[in-house]
């Protein structure tokens, strides 16, 4: 092998750090120019001309992701969210209390109160079919009820076990999320349109899966419970991209990604030693949530600010 | 707008140029402090492309390899002019009060 060759091997590797789009429009031409100035005295690739086609590569890819996110199918994807969050809360209720059943039957106030909350899940979706807007207006003061039960939750004066508030932060994001994706979207109508029998299973699968394991969570070690969760979790994005049609599903992802992750990282740090003490740790659940959350609504008003007219 | 932006739109403000000439002519105008590296380079031609102030002007095959020329559209002038005419204002600004500095015609390139 020639020294060039190998020089050329080398820029090669390094261009795979590109996005296969862009190395399709640039790479041959990179190649050209990398080789160039090797030869015009700049030098075989050091450390800095590494490191430069490495940042290049990761800033390449992070674009293209987020030009792929803010391409997405928004309304859509919040049309979809109108559906996708009541069905995932209902199967991870209901479950639930199925479970719960089992093992101890209850008091009757128990058994109205979960009755309640899944009336209280189930109603505005319902009730979307008809009336949207009173839907709408439901979802918003069903959620609104739950935020300020969560925020007093984690007031400074509370314990400071920040992660046991994981489920409470989760539930509301998910509500609020329902909400507005009654008010500002098709609704479970469009939903209907989009979602194959094959997105609907698994969305029940999901929500089911979710309250059935919970309780089997408790007793595992911390590391195996994160497996299970994060497993989980990728089995259900993994289901829900490969059955969601068109470009909605990566906004969906997106949208449900925010409640989702404080509901996980609960998930995990309630099992093992119960009260797990997180007060140190308020970011563990507030950052990436609030992450996901910028995230998505950036995207969203980036392709309302590229379509308006 | 950054600097090897500012360069590279400079660059293509003499005539249409390929990936390495850009960067010789760089190197040059900036007399050598700033010296482009593919990845920067491409980032930016890349960003100028999607903005409209860049477009390809030609493609050849020289020694067995896609040599892509690159030339400054209307757009990219005006942006150009536009950053020019800043970093003269800014320029003239700076100049104006270093010479009411005392002690300072050095720093003020000895124009009183």
């Amino acid at each position: 092998m020639t020294g060039d060759a190998a020089v050329e091997r080398r820029y090669r590797r390094l261009l795979a750090w590109y996005p296969a789009e862009y190395r399709r429009a640039y790479g041959e031409e990179m190649i050209g120019v990398l080789l160039a100035a090797a030869s015009g005295g700049s030098g075989r690739p050091g450390l800095a001309g590494a490191f430069d086609l490495i940042r290049g590569g990761l800033r390449a890819r992070l674009l293209a992701g987020w030009r792929k996110l803010a391409d997405a199918d928004w309304p859509d994807a919040l049309a979809l969210c109108s559906v996708a969050v009541p069905i995932i809360l209902l199967g991870y209720v209901i479950a639930q209390w199925l479970y719960f059943l089992h093992i101890h039957i209850g008091a009757p106030h128990e058994q109205v109160g979960r009755g309640l909350v899944v009336l209280a899940i189930a109603a505005p979706p319902l009730l979307a079919l008809r009336f949207r807007r009173t839907a709408a207006l439901v979802a918003v003061a069903l959620a609104g009820w739950l935020t300020v039960f969560t925020l007093g939750g984690i007031s400074p004066d509370w314990s400071g076990y920040w992660i046991n508030n994981g489920e409470d932060v989760g539930s509301s994001l998910a509500l609020l999320l329902g909400a507005a994706a009654l008010a500002w979207s098709g609704g479970p109508r469009r939903a209907a349109e989009i979602l194959t029998p094959r997105s609907w299973l698994v969305l029940i699968v999901a929500g089911v899966s979710m309250g059935v394991i919970h309780p089997y969570l408790w007793s595992r070690p911390a590391w195996l419970a994160a497996v299970i969760v994060i497993g989980m979790l990728a089995l259900v994005a993994g289901g829900l991209a490969l059955t969601v049609p068109g470009p909605a599903a990566r906004g969906l992802l997106l949208l449900l990604a925010a409640p989702a992750y404080p509901g996980a990282v609960w998930a995990i740090g309630i099992s093992g030693s119960y009260g797990f003490d997180t007060s140190g740790f308020p970011n563990l659940i507030f950052l990436p949530t609030a992450l996901f959350a910028g995230l998505a609504a950036a995207a969203l008003w980036r392709w309302r600010h590229r379509t308006a007219p | 707008m950054q600097e090897p932006t500012f360069l590279i739109l400079t660059a293509l403000a003499e005539g249409a140029q390929h990936g390495y000439g850009i960067m010789t002519d760089v190197a040059r105008i900036s007399q050598g402090r700033v010296r482009l590296r593919a990845g920067t380079l491409y980032a930016a031609l890349d960003r100028l492309l999607g903005s409209g102030s860049v477009s390809v002007d030609r493609e050849e095959i020289v020694g067995g390899r896609l040599r892509r020329y690159y030339r400054l559209t209307p757009s990219g002038a005006e942006l150009l002019a536009a950053e020019a005419a800043r970093l003269r204002a800014n320029a003239k600004l700076a100049s104006t009060r270093l010479r009411r500095l005392p002690g300072s015609a050095l720093l003020a390139g000895g124009a009183a």
